[in-house]
């Protein structure tokens, strides 16, 4: 008995002691040294001039505001693709519920890479969009899709389509069958009842995913570099080509700093602010 | 037809065009790694499966490729490890500083992977003798921890309780009990953690990007050199083994544990 006891005291110190050190060695001290040399200047003092740097000059202040602007659309055009997708899934039969969820996980078991690359083949200048457009006779002048900010917000929409989805679908199954039979009962047309009801009690789903496609678009890297090229800097490119390409690991680390407090800031947001949504979705609930 | 039934049929074209949109891609890849030309065009104007054999004369391919085996084939297990001994203190134990373990587990899910990159590019610098793919295999760890901890963790949560009760009443040790009564709960959902783990460290690019050198790359960085030196259509043919491959896998795994875990365990 007494030796089971003090078993059970080192238990956890003994299982997570390997993690957690692996942890703090491999990731919590490299990135608290690169924060750490944000705030020093080339004599090893402190200073906040990289800091000052960016928000002074309008060049670098602009490329935070294109790495905010994307997210924005990514995250707009995500919701509107994944409602469709997330109310057939709660509603449809078994056979479309099930390869609505395989269509959408299978791409997050494929590389960015190879995504990108069906991308840039559908997206330039000769590819099938533009083709079939000049085609049609809607265009002249091939569209300018690939390298433009279109393209980058379609390629960062299918990357994070999934994380939108997922949480959605859980979100509108939950939802009881009987409050849109009685919506339907009263007379509410399909339109009223998605307004009135399916929308105000999957709001949790949508935060929860609109969240993580806001914070995962501005942090991608791989999609803006590869769809973007170099006409569009954002936050992720910058921190690369000052790291990498101008060797100015100060001000890389202090961009990169802004961007990983930018995306925690939209994540405490959502923390706060869930349990207020879940709490005004139960409540709705509440009224049938 | 009635009204309602015509929005329905709206809804279900609607649906099937944003399921293209996703798929559009992979198929387009697919489509063009058969094209005879020696330009990659879509659609192809004549077929061919030559780019097939073409993948194997490529240089540099086949160690990249072994590159990765070797680092995700190493990094996997010890993500397996380190996730499980981790989620079972958890999940199982009541000890402080656990919700600070649970966020400091979880974090490479919401640092920016680029942010990752350069901190481990400019601290494992700094380290002698330690080897770009040591230092790789190190990173792929810590980026996938997070998908094994939380894995592992929700399969142990429906864990019945009960039957430790069971085990130790019966005089089984910690290690039995482990060995006879949590394993045989969790493997299924260690073993489709295993494969997500996998694929997650096989396909990485933004990290082993900035880790990687002239010397060691992996299958993705040079994949994508190959895609900006090459206008033929050898990288969609090898795309092409790497989506299928990608769906066997996603078939396994949906096999061991169905695919409501599956989806669970990829959406955030």
């Amino acid at each position: 008995m007494i030796q089971s006891r003090s078993r059970a005291r080192w238990a956890p110190g003994l299982l997570a002691g390997p993690g957690a050190a692996f942890m703090i060695l491999v990731f919590v001290t490299p990135v608290v040294i690169l924060a750490a040399s944000s705030f020093l200047d080339s004599g090893k003092q402190l200073t906040l001039a990289h800091y000052w740097r960016f928000f002074s000059e309008p060049q670098y202040f602009s490329t935070l505001w294109n790495s905010l602007r994307l997210a924005f659309f990514t995250t707009i055009t995500a919701i509107l693709l994944a409602y469709p997708l997330a109310y057939a899934m709660a509603t449809f039969s078994s056979g479309w519920r099930n390869t609505i969820l395989i269509v959408t996980i299978l791409p997050l078991t494929i590389s960015v890479v190879i995504r990108s690359f069906g991308w840039q083949i559908l997206l330039r200048n000769g590819g099938p969009i533009n083709q079939s457009l000049t085609a049609l006779g809607l265009i002249d002048e091939p569209l300018r899709l690939l390298f433009s900010e279109t393209g980058v917000v379609i390629g960062l929409v299918h990357v994070y389509l999934p994380f939108m989805v997922l949480p959605l679908a859980s979100a509108i199954e939950r939802i009881d069958s009987r409050l849109e039979e009685a919506a339907m009962m009263l007379g509410a047309s399909a339109f009223r009842r998605f307004i009135h009801v399916v929308l105000p009690l999957s709001v949790p789903g949508l935060a929860a995913g609109a969240t993580l496609v806001f914070t995962a678009s501005i942090s991608a890297y791989v999609t803006p570099a590869l769809l973007g090229g170099e006409f569009i800097q954002v936050m992720p490119t910058m921190v690369a080509q000052q790291v990498l390409t101008l060797m100015d690991w100060s001000f890389g680390s202090a961009v990169s700093m802004i961007l990983t407090v930018v995306s925690l800031f939209v994540l405490v947001i959502h923390w706060a602010t869930a349990a207020r949504f879940t709490n005004w979705a139960s409540r709705a609930e509440v009224v049938k | 037809m009635s009204r309602a039934a015509g929005r329905l049929y709206l809804l279900k074209l609607l649906v099937a065009a944003i399921l293209l949109f996703i798929l559009s891609p992979m198929i387009v890849v697919i489509i063009s790694s058969f094209g005879a030309a020696s330009f990659l065009y879509f659609p192809p104007n004549s077929y061919s499966i030559k780019w097939y054999y073409e993948i194997f004369e490529l240089d540099g391919l086949g160690e990249a490729l072994a590159n990765s085996l070797l680092i995700s084939g190493i990094a996997t297990p010890l993500s397996i490890v380190l996730g499980t001994t981790s989620a079972l203190a958890i999940a199982r134990y009541k000890f402080a500083g656990k919700s600070a373990l649970m966020a400091m587990l979880l974090s490479p899910l919401v640092v920016p992977a680029i942010v990752i990159g350069i901190s481990m590019l400019q601290f494992f610098r700094s380290i002698d003798g330690l080897s770009t793919l040591q230092a790789m295999i190190a990173a792929h760890v810590a980026i996938t921890l997070p998908y094994m901890v939380r894995t592992v963790v929700a399969s142990l949560e429906m864990e019945d309780e009960s039957m430790l009760e069971a085990a130790k009443m019966l005089g089984a040790n910690a290690f039995q009990s482990f060995a006879f009564v949590t394993l045989p709960t969790i493997k299924s959902s260690i073993f489709t953690g295993a494969i997500f783990v996998f694929i997650i460290s096989f396909d990485n690019y933004a990290i082993s990007m900035f880790l990687s050198d002239a010397a060691t790359t992996t299958l993705p960085i040079k994949m994508l050199e190959f895609i900006e030196s090459r206008t033929d259509p050898a990288m969609a043919a090898l795309a092409s083994l790497l989506i299928v491959f990608s769906v066997i896998l996603l078939c396994i795994s949906t096999w061991a544990v169905g695919l409501k875990r599956v989806a669970r365990m990829s959406g955030g």
